[in-house]
C-alpha cells in the first residue's frame, strides 16, 4: 500500500518535473537535457520501490534537476558562448559531395553509420549530397544538390491554393462552439450544411471539420453506433 | 521588446525561487536535526551519569523520558532521513531499557555509547562539509 501510494505520488512530481522542463522529445533532447531525463528516471524509481528511504530524498534531487535545467536552458538562449558549451555545435560532415574525414574522425562516426543514415533518408550516393550536417541533437540534417532535390511548385510554376488551419467543429457528436465561432460560421449555417448531407441532429456526426482548403468535410457516424448512443 | 524583458524577468525569479526554496527547506532540515539531536543527547549524558554511578532508578526514569521523546521526533524524523538509522537507535533504546532494569552496569554503558555515536551522526551526516560532499 505504501509503495502504491509513493508511486502515485512520484509520478505525479515526475510528470510534472518533466512538463516544467518543456516540450521537446527524447529524442530531440540536448546532451544535458538528456542528461536530467535519465537522472530523473532513476531518482524516482529509488524512493518508489525502497520504503526505507524518506520521499524528500528523491524531492529534493528531482526539484534540484529541474531547477538546474531551467536555468542552464535559460543561460543558453540568452548567451551563445554557454550554448557552444552544453549544446556543442552543428558539424559539417559532408561538404559539396565530399565526406570531410577529419570531421569523421572527431565525431567518432564511422563511415557504415554515415551511409546507412542516407540511405535511410533515401540518398544512395554521396556524390549527390551538397551537405550533410549533424545536429547538436545527433540527428542529421541533408541538404542535397540543387539538381538532386525534390522540385517544389515554384520550379514546375504552379500557383499554390493558400493553406487555412484546419479546424474542428463537431468531433464525436459533440459541437464545439469556440471552433465554430473561429471559421466565422453560425450554428443555422453548420445545420444547413448538415441537412444538405441527410444529417438532422448533431450528435449523428462522427467528424465535421473545416479542412485546409476551406471546405466543410462531414463524416456521419456508423448506423450501428448511433443506435448505441441514442 | 518589453515583453521579453518581462518574461526573462520572470524566468529568473522562478529560478531563484525554486533555488532558494530548495536550499531554505536544506538548512531548516539541518537545524531541526541539529536541535532534536542535541535535546535526545543531552538525556543521554544523564543517564550515562546515573549508570556510571549506578543511580538505577534515575537511569529508569530517564530512559522511559527519552523513549517518549524519541517516539514524538521519530516520526518527523522518518521523513528526513534514512530508516534504518531510525531503526538502529530504536533497537539499541530498547536493550539499553532492558540493561539498566537488570541494573547491568558493563551492558549498560557500551549500549549508550553506541546510541550516543548513532544520534550524533544523524546532524554528522546532513553537516555542510567537504567530507559528506566527497
Amino acid at each position: 500500500m505504501i509503495v502504491f501510494i509513493r508511486t502515485i505520488i512520484l509520478y505525479i512530481f515526475v510528470t510534472l518535473a518533466m512538463r516544467l522542463m518543456g516540450k521537446r522529445q527524447i529524442g530531440e533532447l540536448q546532451p544535458f537535457e538528456l542528461v536530467v531525463a535519465l537522472m530523473l528516471s532513476e531518482l524516482a524509481t529509488l524512493p518508489m520501490q525502497d520504503t526505507a528511504i524518506p520521499l524528500i530524498h528523491g524531492i529534493i534531487p528531482i526539484l534540484t534537476l529541474m531547477t538546474l535545467e531551467i536555468l542552464i536552458s535559460f543561460l543558453t538562449l540568452k548567451i551563445e558562448f554557454l550554448r557552444k558549451i552544453f549544446c556543442g555545435t552543428p558539424d559539417i560532415l559532408i561538404k559539396h559531395g565530399k565526406v570531410s574525414e577529419e570531421e569523421l574522425r572527431r565525431q567518432r562516426f564511422n563511415l557504415d553509420d554515415l551511409i546507412e543514415e542516407l540511405r535511410m533518408m533515401g540518398y544512395l550516393d554521396i556524390s549527390d549530397i551538397e551537405y550533410a550536417i549533424l545536429e547538436t541533437s545527433g540527428k542529421l540534417s541533408i541538404i542535397p544538390k540543387a539538381e538532386k532535390s525534390p522540385a517544389t511548385r515554384e520550379d514546375l510554376n504552379l500557383k499554390p491554393q493558400a493553406v487555412k488551419l484546419p479546424v474542428s467543429i463537431i468531433l464525436d457528436g459533440v459541437l464545439n462552439k469556440k471552433n465554430l465561432a473561429i471559421t466565422g460560421h453560425d450554428i443555422n449555417w453548420l445545420m444547413e450544411n448538415l441537412k444538405s448531407k441527410g444529417i438532422d441532429e448533431i450528435k449523428d456526426v462522427f467528424i465535421a471539420m473545416i479542412d485546409s482548403k476551406g471546405n466543410l468535410f462531414i463524416q456521419r457516424r456508423d448506423k450501428d453506433e448511433e443506435k448505441n448512443k441514442k | 521588446m518589453k515583453k521579453r524583458i518581462k518574461s526573462n524577468i520572470k524566468t529568473s525569479l522562478i529560478i531563484l525561487l525554486l533555488f532558494s526554496s530548495i536550499v531554505s527547506v536544506g538548512l531548516i532540515i539541518n537545524i531541526f536535526l541539529n536541535n532534536t539531536s542535541y535535546s535526545l543527547l543531552n538525556s543521554i549524558y544523564v543517564i550515562q551519569f546515573n549508570i556510571e554511578y549506578e543511580n538505577w532508578d534515575m537511569s529508569y526514569n530517564e530512559i522511559v523520558k527519552l523513549k517518549s521523546e524519541w517516539e514524538k521526533n521519530k516520526r518527523v524524523w522518518s521523513a528526513l532521513i534514512h530508516h534504518d538509522e531510525i531503526d538502529k537507535i530504536s533497537e539499541n533504546l530498547e536493550l539499553l531499557t532492558e540493561y539498566i532494569k537488570a541494573k547491568d552496569k558493563t551492558n549498560s554503558l557500551s549500549h549508550i555509547a553506541v546510541l550516543r555515536k548513532y544520534i550524533e551522526h544523524i546532524p554528522e551526516m546532513d553537516r555542510l562539509s567537504l567530507e559528506n560532499i566527497f
